[in-house]
């Protein structure tokens, strides 16, 4: 086969996989990155990405695993990126506020401030939860609402089949800040969850 | 000696809800694998954190590509990358 005709089925073929595999390559980076634009972004890298890299796809896979293969990694590329990047200095910000967003759960005892106790009322709590479209959009608005950086730990600990101290070393950071970032975005989550969809 | 025992042993719900979440990214020492298991098996309140945090764990996994977010438009979108391909030779 001539590399001008390589050329050419590699166009067409992407052409037909913008079509194919956009919408479900967009809602799951939107999925994960709670942002609209920057899940354009992400899925158009993608693409732009399996261009470039084409001649390694061989067809071994499913075009749509390889495409999700590639925005994965885009999508923790990007969270890596936006964790360290200068406007978030997280160091200063959030330690300072941590005090009191804690005291906002415990009181100076560390017990569970009355209106905050977490009770037995997550009936259906199962993954097949994220099936419904409604509960989808409340999992998407308290994403949203959380702060920039501990979304980004809390997306890459389960987005990168990395331990915890790799993603620590990438990030700069000790293992116990990590865990407490995941903490405090946790209890946020919860609330947030338990608030607006199971009280 | 019974007292000060217990006293080293208890923590607070703050503590355990952390243990709870230290746990799920590496292992606990022995020490507090304890101290979790006795505030667990006394406290209500962190029991049912600890079941709400292991649900949101599975939401967080959950990789249902097909998953039912709000559907938008993406023909735009479409358009858009198909015209950043570049051009046929
Ligand atoms: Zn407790």
């Amino acid at each position: 086969m001539s590399n001008e005709m390589d050329l050419q089925n590699k166009s067409a073929t992407i052409q037909c996989w913008v079509t194919e595999y956009t919408d479900a390559l967009f809602k799951w980076a939107w999925h994960k990155t709670a942002d609209k634009t920057i899940a354009e972004d992400l899925v158009q890298d993608t693409f732009l990405s399996a261009i470039e890299s084409f001649h390694t796809f061989q067809g071994k896979s499913q075009p749509k695993t390889w495409l999700f293969s590639i925005l994965r990694f885009k999508i923790a590329n990007h969270f890596r990126k936006q964790f360290k990047s200068p406007e978030l200095n997280w160091n200063d910000n959030i330690l300072l506020q941590d005090d009191a967003f804690v005291e906002h759960f415990f009181d100076e005892n560390g017990h569970w401030r009355m209106q905050e106790i977490p009770k037995d009322n997550w009936q259906g709590a199962d993954g097949h939860l994220l099936d419904n479209p409604a509960f989808s959009a409340i999992w998407h608005q308290c994403f949203e609402k959380l702060p920039k950086h501990w979304l980004c730990a809390l997306q890459l600990k389960y987005l990168e089949a990395k331990n915890s101290e790799d993603i620590c070393k990438e990030l700069d950071i000790s293992n116990t800040n990590f865990w407490q970032i995941l903490h405090r975005a946790k209890l946020q989550l919860r609330k947030c969850l338990d608030v607006h969809w199971f009280s | 000696m019974k007292r000060k025992l217990m006293q080293i042993l208890m923590i607070s719900c703050l503590k355990a809800t952390e243990l709870i979440e230290k746990k799920s990214m590496m292992p606990l020492s022995w020490i507090e694998q304890i101290k979790l298991k006795i505030h667990l098996r006394l406290c209500d309140p962190c029991k049912h954190y600890a079941q709400q945090s292991n649900a949101i764990d599975e939401w967080m996994k959950a990789d249902n590509k097909d998953l039912l977010t709000p559907s938008t438009d993406t023909t735009h979108l479409k358009e858009k990358i198909i015209r950043s391909i570049p051009p046929q030779e």
